[in-house]
Order: structure tokens, then C-alpha cells, then sequence
């Protein structure tokens, strides 16, 4: 069979490209970047954080939780351990939903566990499971202490509980670099800028750990890029490219393209965000819009916008959601929240059941970071 | 007809003196406030070839954006629990409940680690001693022996 121009330069981009690429960052963090232990750092230095938060939700009718519930929605554990002033191996254990394994409820799962080296603030290289850098939420999706909602915002986190799909993986399995600008040493000093580039196995089938084995040869990028001016106002971009066809002459591209915006002066927040992401033929968009005050640095009421629109082919499919609350720091590290949620949705939306397209829901929570 | 004052005990006398001691006492306040900032030295190790630092420097290396100086050597931070509220607010004029709430989203996110907090002077002095690149706070009189006082610019 005579091989065509494309799939050539397809050939040639999958394996002499990200390959490669995979190739060089092991090789380069492991040569030039020898491991030496420090004489001053000691098992003492290993530091420990957590953070625990039970959820209370009731909705009015059965397209939520109607009966009302209890959740002991996240019990986690994150350790650093330096291993020298450069070197330093990052941990987070996550235990969900009460977790019981003799019964298979819950969950346990390892948000992130990798090592990473500095070699300058500008340069740092990661290996390991990362949680994928995509828009302001999605490394904290599930850390309720450092967000002043009950929930990260869901249709761009988990759009598959709003009748859509992921617009990129929860975890990245691969390499990452990064590193962070300060424009004070560029002759910039109110302009600071930074970035994340990843490789990775992508997305697997269900059934193949991604962790441990990729069931293709298609090799997932990503990046993020963000300029903070001020220290008060923020822009950023970010982007996923994968192909989760398990051979390569089948073609199962996912790209997804996100911004952010996010005005912070210490009084008022103001964070935006939009996605973008075209899956096999199915294009999804959806955004957020949030903004929160700070009263007496312990009070911060919050509205947010949600909007989904799982396939744009569909008509009358969209997801909306109006949240309205309030987060009360009580002190160091304990945040109590109240918040009303209206959901409504498109009566093609997959997830309507019963023809009932709206529901309010109340959601409480107690976090507790440690 | 003679107008009478709600408040019979704030006469005109009496009016002055309350606001002389408001005077008085906010001078106190705005003096104590500056005394906190000025009870506190930043000391770094002696192989540090830094003497001088600014706040916009100091303020990024405590936040953890800055981790290597200008020579290429790697800056470890360092907190001391008893004086930490009024090194951020007073020295890095950061309102501490913003810098908590800042190291919360950092360390769940994976971005960063806040600064080695110690209880007691002696024992950062000595880990400071130990680390090339360390940078501390501590009270003024404190026994620093061979450690290096680093001078503050705005």
C-alpha cells in the first residue's frame, strides 16, 4: 500500500517530534541535573499540609439531591520533601466521598506525585503526575480551602456532570517545564509573566491506566502562559492538544483552547474565563464569570455565572448556572460557605430527566486547611 | 432662646480635650506602628554577597517568586513565628490575611512552598549559619556573631 503525503508528515510528526522531545527532557534532567544531598537538609524538612471538607446539599427536586446529604467530600494529604536547595519531591493523596474500599464507595487517587528541579526561576523541569495546568481552576479543582465556592466551577472542570465532555484530562503523565518571569530583572517592573509546557501519555481508554501504560502512540501537549501586571490584574492563554485514537492510522484528535482573565485589587475580584474544545467532530465551549468582595478580610460574598454548551450542533442542549453565596473566613484556615445555586438547562441536554429542566440546589460546607 | 448640647459633659473645654487625646493618641499608634517595623533586622548568611535589598525584592523572595539571586545562588527564606504578622505588614506592608490566603492557593496547587518557619531566634540563626543562601527577620539586639545585616531601600 503506497503511503500518502499525509499520513508521512503525520508519521513524522508523532514520532520524530514528541518522541524525541520525551527523550531529551529525561535525558537532560537526568545528566546535567545530578542529584546531590544537601549536608543542611534533614527528615525535618519534610512538611506536611492537608485539607478536609464535608459538604451539606439539597435540591428541590430529583435532577439534584433531593433527599439532602452529607458528603465527606475531601480528606487530603500533600507532603513536599526537599531534597537539596534544587531538588524537591511533591506529593497529594486524595481521599473522596468517605472513601470505603471493602464496599467500593469513594475514592483514593494521587492528584499529583512528581519531582522537580530548579535551575532557575526561569527554568524548572517536573516529572511525574501533574494536575493539568488549563485555567485558573483546574490545579485547585478540588482544593475548597483556596476557592470561595462550595465547588470549582463544573462545566469546565467536570462537564461531563453537565452533559458534555472533558475539555482535557485531569492529570498529565510526562514531563513539564516551567518557570516564571519578573519583569523587575527585564527592565518591566510592574509586568511579571510565566509558563507550563507539558508532554504526556494523554488520554487513554477507560479501561488503560494512562500512569502506567499508553495504548497509542500519540503523545498529548499542553501549556499555559500568564501575564500578571500590577499584581492585580491577570491574562493568561492555555491549550491542549491530544489524539486518543489507539492507532495512528485512526484519527481522534482533541484540542482545547482556554483564556483567563482575573482582576484582584484585595477588595474586589473579578476572574473570567472561557474554553474552547473540538473533540472527533463534536465542538464544546463554555466560560465562567465571577466576582466576590472582601469585607473586614474575613466576609466574601460571591456571584458566578456557569455556561455550558456541550455540542454547539445541538440546539437547546446548554447548561446554566447562577451562584450566589457567601465564604466567611472564621480564622486561619477554616472557611464556612453558604450559597444558593439555580441550574437550568436546554431540554436536549442528555442529563434532563423526568422534563424538568430546572432545580435549585443549597449547598454548605465547612474547609478546613492544615 | 439658649441652645443646650445633647451632651451636657462635651462643653466646649471638654470638646478639646477629647480631641487632643485622639490626637494624641493616633500619633501613639501611627509611633508603635513604625517602632514594630523598625524592631526588625534582615540577616542573611556571610558567603551572601548581598548588603543591600529592596522591598520589592524582599517581598518577592518571601513570596517565593524570587528563589535564586542575581549570582545564581539559590535564596531559602526564612520565617520566625513570633514576629512573622509584623514582618509582612509592617516591613512588607502585605496584609497578613492576604499573604495566608495567597500561600493557600500556592501549596494546593503545587506552585509553591511557603518560607522554613522557626519558633525560636537561636535556632534559625543557626540553620541560617548552615544555608549559603539563607535570608531571615529577627529582632533587633538579637546575637547574630558572623551573620550579615542587610540594609533596606524603598
Amino acid at each position: 500500500m503506497p503511503i500518502s503525503k499525509h499520513s508521512f508528515i503525520k508519521f513524522f510528526r508523532l514520532l520524530f517530534v514528541k518522541q524525541i522531545l520525551c527523550i531529551c527532557f529525561f535525558l537532560s534532567v537526568l545528566t546535567f541535573f545530578p542529584l546531590e544531598k544537601s549536608e543542611a537538609i534533614s527528615i525535618e524538612d519534610l512538611q506536611v499540609y492537608g485539607y478536609l471538607d464535608e459538604v451539606y446539599s439539597k435540591a428541590n427536586n430529583a435532577q439534584g439531591n433531593k433527599n439532602g446529604s452529607f458528603d465527606l467530600a475531601h480528606f487530603n494529604l500533600l507532603f513536599d520533601f526537599p531534597l537539596n536547595e534544587r531538588w524537591i519531591v511533591k506529593s497529594h493523596i486524595e481521599f473522596q466521598h468517605g472513601v470505603d474500599t471493602e464496599r467500593d464507595f469513594g475514592t483514593v487517587k494521587i492528584e499529583w506525585n512528581y519531582f522537580q528541579h530548579s535551575l532557575s526561576d526561569e527554568f524548572k523541569t517536573r516529572g511525574g503526575q501533574t494536575v493539568t495546568p488549563f485555567g485558573i481552576f483546574n490545579e485547585v479543582r478540588d482544593t475548597a480551602p483556596a476557592f470561595l465556592t462550595v465547588e470549582a466551577p463544573q462545566n469546565l472542570i467536570l462537564p461531563t456532570t453537565r452533559g458534555g465532555f472533558s475539555f482535557y484530562p485531569e492529570h498529565n503523565k510526562g514531563f513539564t517545564i516551567l518557570g516564571n518571569f519578573l519583569g523587575s530583572k527585564y527592565g518591566h517592573p510592574n509586568l511579571d509573566w510565566d509558563y507550563t509546557f507539558y508532554i504526556g501519555n494523554g488520554e487513554n481508554r477507560d479501561s488503560v491506566n494512562a500512569a502506567q501504560f499508553d495504548d497509542n502512540i500519540n503523545k498529548a501537549i499542553g501549556g499555559r502562559f500568564q501575564f500578571m501586571y500590577k499584581e492585580t490584574v491577570q491574562f493568561g492563554v492555555s491549550f491542549y492538544s491530544g489524539d486518543r485514537a489507539i492507532t495512528a492510522d485512526l484519527d481522534s484528535v482533541h484540542h482545547s483552547l482556554g483564556t483567563h482573565f482575573v482582576i484582584d485589587n484585595g477588595i474586589f475580584n473579578l476572574s473570567v474565563e472561557g474554553a474552547y474544545s473540538k473533540f472527533d467532530q463534536t465542538e464544546e465551549w463554555g466560560g465562567f464569570a465571577q466576582g466576590s468582595f472582601t469585607i473586614f478580610d474575613s466576609f466574601f460574598p460571591y456571584y458566578r455565572f456557569e455556561f455550558l454548551n456541550p455540542d454547539a450542533s445541538i440546539v437547546n442542549d446548554n447548561w446554566e448556572t447562577h451562584i450566589i453565596g457567601i465564604n466567611w473566613n472564621r480564622f486561619a484556615g477554616v472557611f464556612m460557605k453558604l450559597e444558593w445555586n439555580f441550574h437550568n438547562r436546554g431540554i436536549n441536554n442528555k442529563l434532563v430527566t423526568l422534563g424538568q429542566t430546572s432545580f435549585n440546589e443549597v449547598q454548605s460546607s465547612i474547609s478546613i486547611a492544615f | 432662646m439658649k441652645f443646650n448640647p445633647p451632651f451636657p459633659l462635651l462643653s466646649k473645654i471638654k470638646r478639646l480635650s477629647a480631641i487632643i487625646c485622639l490626637t494624641i493618641v493616633s500619633l501613639f499608634s501611627l509611633f508603635v506602628k513604625i517602632g514594630l517595623a523598625h524592631d526588625l533586622q534582615i540577616v542573611v548568611n556571610p558567603e551572601n554577597p548581598i548588603s543591600i535589598i529592596s522591598k520589592k525584592e524582599l517581598t518577592q523572595i518571601y513570596l517565593r517568586k524570587k528563589n535564586f539571586s542575581n549570582d545564581g545562588l539559590v535564596l531559602v527564606p526564612m520565617d520566625l513565628r513570633s514576629n512573622k504578622m509584623d514582618f509582612y505588614e509592617s516591613v512588607l506592608n502585605k496584609p497578613f490575611p492576604l499573604v495566608k490566603r495567597y500561600w493557600t492557593r500556592a501549596i494546593f496547587s503545587g506552585k509553591g512552598t511557603p518560607p522554613k518557619e522557626f519558633r525560636d531566634v537561636d535556632t534559625l540563626l543557626k540553620y541560617l549559619n548552615e544555608m549559603p543562601g539563607g535570608l531571615a527577620y529577627v529582632p533587633e539586639g538579637s546575637d547574630l556573631k558572623n551573620l550579615k545585616v542587610l540594609k533596606i531601600v524603598p
